[in-house]
């Protein structure tokens, strides 16, 4: 099996990965067609095999500093489905924090907030920075190449739970790195005074 | 059995419904752009998600049940993205005050 790579070095060699993605893409497929003849298993199989040959070589990120490429589905699914549960729990928390705004029309005091996390893998940055919008209450920015995020937070609870660094450590953990979460209190910027009238 | 599914699913889907419905009201109270865009993300991620669990619940599991989580996990996969273009956008063009500023007194009214 050969992927037109070029010399790039990546996590894992690209053979365990295609068979990984077309054995994924099969499980896909039975789950939405539901038909147990040999007919439509054979065609799966066939399909699965062409489209992970096509995508493999897409499935990659790069990291812009080192230049070294990860696949981006690279994970151990177990501890991602448990994340998901855990990242769930949060969001429904912050969810009623944000209700509670919405209806109290009292506790809104919109801030942006910086930390800094510099993760080697972009998957983790981009599923670090998608955690942080799909939770209520707070909203991704931007990320620039020093791995310092800007969240737009709603109040200051909503700030607070995100500057604890849980999901960023466990993020980290996911992926099994270890690099140094760190708040910066220092750059925090209110756009809109406490004091507003609306 | 089916009556305590029933239930669990009216609860589920009044729950999804109710977030939406504050998700609503929110846009129309908050005072500025990116405000706004925290009342959508409470509709977008708890609204969608009582709802989908709902009818997951109602569905049981069989192959119905796991196409349904599968549109949960996409929307789960696909909102934050086009949230994040929204508001880098807005962001980067300097959209901070103006949207409140020209709103006044009148875009509060709710």
């Amino acid at each position: 099996m050969k992927f037109n790579l070029g010399n790039i070095k990546v996590n894992g060699s690209p053979l365990t990965y295609f068979v990984e993605l077309s054995a994924f893409l099969f499980i896909l497929w039975l789950m939405l067609s539901g038909r147990m003849e040999p007919k439509f298993l054979i065609m799966g199989v066939g399909f699965s095999l062409m489209t992970a040959y096509i995508c493999a070589p897409f499935l990659t990120v790069k990291n812009q500093k080192s230049g070294k490429e990860y696949f981006l589905m690279r994970v151990n699914l177990f501890k991602l489905s448990g994340y998901y549960v855990w990242l769930f729990k949060e969001i429904f928390l912050s969810g009623l924090e944000v209700t509670k705004a919405v209806l109290n029309k009292s506790n809104v005091s919109p801030r942006v907030v910086y930390f800094r996390i510099d993760y080697e893998n972009p998957t983790a940055a981009a599923l670090l920075a998608a955690s942080i919008t799909l939770t209520p209450g707070t909203i991704t920015l931007d990320i620039n190449e020093m791995g310092v995020y800007e969240v737009y937070a709603l109040n200051g609870s909503c700030a607070e739970s995100l500057l604890s660094g849980k999901m960023q450590t466990k993020i980290g953990k996911l992926y099994g790195e270890t690099c140094q979460y760190r708040a910066l209190p220092e750059l925090e910027t209110n756009h809109i005074p406490p004091d507003t009238e609306w | 059995m089916t009556e305590i599914r029933c239930i669990l699913t009216v609860v589920c889907m009044l729950a999804g419904l109710f977030f939406m419905a504050v998700s609503v009201v929110g846009v129309r109270r908050f005072p500025d752009f990116f405000s706004r865009l925290h009342a959508i993300g409470l509709g977008q991620s708890l609204g969608i998600g009582f709802c989908c669990f709902g009818l997951f619940i109602y569905q049981g599991p069989d192959i119905t049940g796991i196409k349904i989580l599968l549109v949960l996990f996409m929307s789960m996969l696909a909102g934050p993205i086009g949230t994040h273009i929204v508001d880098r956008v807005a962001f980067r063009e300097g959209l901070k005050r103006e949207e409140r500023e020209r709103e006044g007194s009148d875009g509060s009214c709710l």
